[in-house]
């Protein structure tokens, strides 16, 4: 398996490193999941932050929950809002996708 | 046989250790008998200290360890009293409450090497209504000066506090994408020569004589891909981004030759990152977390991404990440 999952704040400084960066596959998604690179770096980092580890259905599943929740706030705003306009462009509804 | 002298006219450098100079040097430690070079390495965006508050739409100035984020918005969508005039101070660690602007607005634009002195210019206010504002900033206070000439947001900004460049952006009624450019001398902005593309949301990198501009919004709502260079007097249409894309950051500070574009909207929201040589644009290391309408500041070879909005949806942010490519010591081998 190329990535593993967990769950994590993002702490500001020192979170994730250069070097982290350049070890393991790293990227953020909604609900604070991560998806780590499955090697001995990236799970030494998921320990380093404190991580709880999720499987790939759990973490997708936060996501997902995340996105339904955008997008019945989209689905709540006027139509008006929905419209582009100058300025205060709008937002696309948010689409669910798959976690890498 | 030729040796290098007799080819170039000069020899490679001979020197007891390594020195710390520019990209491309090559030299011989005498105490280690090697010959070696100066490399770039692959650059990584590393986290960095958070915002006080999630906002988007953000204008940015400075360097890494000494960066601006002005203004922007803090609310939920299209809630006029969330434009604010809040300005925080990044020293490479942590971000510190600024003085505020005098004008709240957002999708302002900046310019400015330190954030001691900087400059924050143009911008608007709910709903849809342009600002020509341009305010100067000396680390305790802003200074209203001369107004630009034409209210506008959303536009790149490079440059310094006494000379800098606004160029594209959006102006309302009638809603249109702008080509203007104007620079700043320290005192008033004059209009010059326009861009090839009209465009809002753009990138930017570079000087108010020497900078590129890059992606944006035209035609409304499709993101463009086009590059265009600026040499102080007039735009160059030069090679595209891979990627079209808008409201992503930039190295607002870097140069025409050297600059950073990361993030923004395809529409979809991205953590895609391009570097430019001057020549071509290269995908280089994403963002960790893909995100939109952020500040920018820095080069391209020690940037800084802040605040915007990441996902799910049109979720405020406080992250920021720090982009950082270092020069690296090689040492020629024969194999």
């Amino acid at each position: 398996m190329a990535n593993t999952y967990c769950t994590a704040t993002n702490f500001g400084k020192g979170f994730f490193t250069h070097e982290d960066r350049n070890d393991f596959y790293l990227s953020g998604h909604a609900g604070d999941v991560w998806v780590v690179g499955n090697n001995a770096a990236g799970v030494s980092w998921i320990n380093r932050v404190t991580g709880t580890g999720k499987t790939a259905a759990e973490a997708q599943a936060i996501v997902d929950g995340k996105i339904e929740e955008s997008q019945a706030a989209w689905d709540a705003l006027p139509e008006a809002e929905k419209a582009p306009t100058a300025g205060f462009e709008t937002q696309t509804r948010p689409v669910k996708y798959t976690l890498p | 046989m030729a040796d290098y002298k007799g080819i170039k006219g000069f020899k490679v450098q001979s020197l007891a250790s390594d020195p710390t100079l520019v990209e491309g040097q090559v030299w011989y430690n005498t105490t280690g008998n090697a010959l070696k070079y100066l490399e770039l390495t692959a650059g990584t965006w590393a986290s960095g200290g958070a915002l006080n508050a999630a906002k988007q739409k953000l204008g940015g100035a400075g360097s890494q360890t000494s960066a601006l984020c002005m203004a922007g918005y803090d609310g939920p969508p299209s809630a006029p009293l969330y434009v604010t005039a809040n300005v925080e101070t990044y020293n490479g660690s942590a971000w510190t409450e600024g003085a505020n602007l005098l004008q709240y607005r957002q999708a302002a634009s900046g310019a400015g090497i330190v954030s001691t002195a900087a400059l924050c210019f143009g911008g608007d206010t709910y709903p849809q209504a342009g600002l020509t504002n341009s305010e100067s900033y000396n680390g305790t206070s802003w200074t209203e000066g001369n107004n630009l000439i034409k209210a506008r947001w959303s536009m790149a900004g490079m440059g310094t506090q006494t000379a800098a460049i606004s160029v594209g952006g959006q102006s309302f009624p009638p809603e249109t994408t702008e080509k203007l450019t104007e620079t700043w001398d320290g005192t008033s902005w004059t209009e010059t020569n326009d861009l090839n593309t009209a465009r809002y949301y753009p990138g930017g990198s570079g000087t108010s004589v020497d900078a590129v501009v890059m992606g944006g919004v035209n035609p409304t709502p499709a993101a463009t891909d086009a590059t265009e260079t600026w040499n102080g007097t007039s735009w160059t249409e030069t090679n595209n981004l891979n990627t079209a894309r808008y409201g992503g950051g930039s190295s607002w500070m870097g140069t025409s030759t050297a600059a950073l574009y990361w993030g923004g909207l395809t529409p979809s929201r991205t953590a895609n990152t391009e570097h430019w040589n001057g020549t071509s644009w290269t995908e280089v290391n994403n963002l960790a977390a893909a995100s939109n309408y952020m500040g920018g500041a820095g080069t391209a070879t020690e940037a800084l991404s802040f605040g915007g909005q990441g996902p799910p949806g049109p979720a405020m942010v406080t992250t920021t990440e720090e982009w950082t490519q270092a020069l690296t010591v090689k040492t020629v081998t024969v194999s």
